[in-house]
């Protein structure tokens, strides 16, 4: 029994608890079938246990695949149409708005990445700002009580909002 | 909580948010172990072992109970364990279960048991065949079968008005008296079936009771012609005179030369 030291698959099977949700909910805006996408966190995740020793970011990793794995898809679903571009796909809201928007969107973004801690933090805001996840849920998720979700995810708001007040957004509601 | 409202309304505003429909949360959920399973499936990482503690572990994640991949290795071990004592405990019950039902079956399913009989008549009859027992029976036939030309056999004596327990007492005596003289190879006692093939003499008798006086009629029968060759009866009232009734009867008999020639 291999309980002395952890083995590949230990930790392949703890990275996989970690971050099946994100690359589920990365995948299934762009795919829109639950089934579908599935499949492809599967290949995703068959490829991460592939390539488990050289992968010195498993995040940064598991996106860049999760692109060429859904541009595989759409290739095969859209034989007919060659001229798919994989970062329209992902990156279409910033497409769909120019200028002032795209900029407060780039602003925002970078105080949510600039005050992100860890994983466990990157989850929370995931989970619930992006993917409208219930607090229950996501204490499910990710093995933690409810009310260390929620007070993780207050405390990370308010750093947010502090962040963008040093960035000079003195007022949030002039965003809105 | 405004801070809460106000992140909400940012994200919402500017797409950042890509809702996820609840129906979907749960199917994540459910996907999440058949996902894990089928991926080190894929890869051939997958024994029955490590699918026990990937059980073990993802459930435990969805009751917010986080245990880690260690811990989850020794619950395994511990349910692997546990479900192999009790399996191995009711294949084994089972199995004595079996044993007994095996017995049971000849006696359910008529087929059985009626070849398991077969074979223990086979046995019996190969039992009686034996050398010894069928040496017994040819001594016995020859005993029986002596040189002799006239065998005597001595029926029970018929009760009439007396008890049958008295009758056969009468008959007993007279038996053992005439064989105390003449010897087994020429008197039988016919209650016996074996050798009443070699009788050619019978005696026949009644034993009867008219108030206190008793009377014993004997008559012997040639059995090769049906002639009666001996034909007496004695009336008798006290001990004494029947004793004597008795032995005059047997000097008679023993004496009778058509009897024994």
């Amino acid at each position: 029994m291999e309980t002395k030291s952890k083995t590949k698959k230990d930790e392949y099977t703890e990275l996989f608890t970690e971050y099946y949700h994100v690359v589920f909910n990365a995948v299934y805006p762009k795919v829109g079938n639950e089934n579908d996408t599935e499949d492809i966190c599967q290949e995703v995740f068959i490829a991460l246990y592939n390539n488990l020793e050289k992968i010195e970011s498993v995040r940064k990793w598991l996106f860049g695949t999760l692109k060429n794995i859904v541009y595989q898809y759409y290739r095969k679903k859209y034989s007919k149409q060659t001229d798919i571009d994989i970062d329209d796909v992902f990156q279409d809201v910033s497409l769909t708005f120019v200028n002032g928007f795209k900029d407060a969107r780039i602003e925002i973004s970078a105080a949510i990445e600039d005050e992100i801690k860890d994983e466990t933090e990157r989850m929370i805001v995931d989970l619930i700002a992006f993917h409208n996840y219930s607090y229950t849920y996501v204490a499910k998720v990710m093995g933690i009580t409810k009310r260390t979700v929620q007070y993780r995810y207050t405390q990370l708001v308010k750093r947010i909002l502090a962040n963008l007040e040093t960035k000079g957004i003195k007022n949030i509601e002039d965003l809105l | 909580m405004i801070e809460l409202d106000l992140f909400k309304r940012l994200t919402e505003k500017y797409k950042f948010v890509e809702s996820i429909p609840v129906t979907v949360q749960e199917f994540i959920l459910r996907s999440r172990m058949r996902v894990l399973q089928s991926s080190l499936k894929a890869v051939g990482d997958l024994g029955f072992f490590y699918n026990i503690v990937t059980k073990v572990y993802l459930k435990s994640h969805n009751i917010g109970f986080k245990l880690s991949i260690t811990a989850s290795k020794y619950i395994a071990a511990a349910i692997t364990a546990t479900v192999s004592a009790t399996i191995a405990t009711g294949v084994t019950y089972g199995v004595y279960k079996l044993s007994k039902i095996e017995f049971d079956l000849t006696e359910i399913i008529p087929g059985i048991f009626i070849e398991k009989r077969r074979e223990e008549v086979r046995k019996e009859q190969k039992k009686i065949e034996t050398p010894s027992i069928k040496q017994k029976e040819h001594q016995i036939d020859k005993q029986v079968s002596g040189p002799v030309k006239t065998r005597l056999g001595i029926a029970a004596l018929v009760p009439s008005g007396v008890d049958k327990v008295e009758a056969e007492s009468v008959g007993r005596k007279l038996y053992q008296k005439i064989l105390k003289l003449k010897g087994s190879k020429r008197v039988m006692h016919l209650s016996n079936d074996r050798g009443h093939k070699n009788v050619n003499r019978h005696l026949l008798g009644r034993l009867s009771k008219l108030g206190e006086t008793y009377v014993l009629a004997v008559r012997v029968v040639n059995s090769e012609n049906g002639d009666v060759i001996f034909d007496k009866s004695v009336i008798y009232s006290d001990d004494k005179t029947f004793e004597d009734g008795i032995e005059d009867v047997i000097n008679e008999i023993i004496s009778k030369k058509r009897i024994w020639e």
